[in-house]
């Protein structure tokens, strides 16, 4: 059985399994609202996230990298428009994050 | 080591940015108007010229629907998200045409139902459909959908111009959620790196 003194000197359960990648709450709020939809555009990402183009971008390039997302480049109006979407990886990442942070959610007893 | 404080910090930006993203969802607004004319010029009729309110609706509403598709087929393109799985054209086409097929088996097996009373029944299955359709798609139809089901009880205790009281109650059950609808953002050239 184990101490109370145990948990707390090992913290809450779950936080050795977070994923480092989507504990930046940018690229995490890009996955989950990825997760709802089959793609979203940029723009309407960046709005949503309220994030500025460069963060942005440097952010989904850090997703882009891990095979979290993919991205498809496309023309509208002559003007070109990323869309962007969630890939299988992505999808058991953020699940097995989300999972964690559950697990520390549960562990806290609020 | 992760500090849990900060986690709920970023939990609670999640929770707003997904919150955020389902109160600016945008309405196609021409489509909204083009069923409020639809409706505003059809239900009239039967107070008006009752001879051509029938064959009005019949002929109207094919033409209203291939509009729509096209509409929402423009509405789309201008959307920033894709719905990873889209039943908007099942759930209306075939709303639709199982409306007209329960009337039109109503009116041939109850023969009690023919003439004004058909029409009541309709305006309630309809605002039934439309109440669905706030389940599925537009919030706004939760409220339009039961106050279709009241007005078409209640349009037979109506000695005049109550089809055209619907008519307008039904248009501006379309058209005033359209005025609170966000607009649409200006497509901006993106500055992504690479």
């Amino acid at each position: 059985m184990s101490r109370p003194s145990d948990s707390i000197s090992r913290g809450p359960r779950g936080l050795d399994q977070l994923d480092a990648l989507l504990q930046h709450r940018g690229r995490l709020g890009a996955m989950v609202l990825l997760s709802a939809h089959n793609e979203i555009n940029f723009s309407t990402l960046r709005d949503l996230l309220k994030e500025s183009d460069g963060n942005l971008g440097a952010q989904l390039r850090k997703l882009e990298d891990a095979q979290y997302v993919g991205v498809k480049k496309e023309f509208q109006d002559r003007k070109p428009v990323s869309w962007y979407t969630l890939t299988a990886i992505g999808r058991r990442a953020l699940k097995a994050h989300l999972d964690a942070l559950e697990a520390i959610v549960r562990s806290a007893n609020v | 080591m992760t500090d849990t404080h900060q986690l709920q910090q970023d939990l609670h930006y999640v929770r707003e940015v997904v919150s955020n993203a389902d109160r600016g969802r945008r309405r196609p607004v021409a489509i909204y108007w083009l069923w409020a004319l639809y409706v505003l010029i059809g239900y009239p009729l039967k107070d008006f010229a009752p001879r051509y309110s029938g064959l009005f609706f019949l002929m109207g509403w094919p033409v209203c629907f291939v509009a729509t598709v096209y509409l929402a087929h423009r509405f789309k393109k201008t959307l920033g998200v894709r719905p990873i799985r889209d039943r908007s054209k099942l759930f209306w086409l075939g709303g639709a045409l199982l409306i007209l097929f329960c009337v039109a088996a109503m009116s041939a097996a109850i023969p009690a139902l023919r003439g004004q009373f058909i029409g009541q029944v309709a305006v309630v299955i309809v605002g039934i459909f439309y109440f669905l359709g706030g389940v599925h798609y537009d919030r706004s139809f939760l409220w339009l959908g039961p106050l279709l089901c009241v007005c078409g009880l209640l349009v037979g205790f109506v000695p005049h111009y109550g089809w055209t009281a619907l008519g307008i109650v039904f248009a501006l059950g379309l058209i005033v959620p359209t005025l609170f609808t966000p607009r649409p953002p200006e497509l901006s050239a993106e500055t992504t790196p690479g």
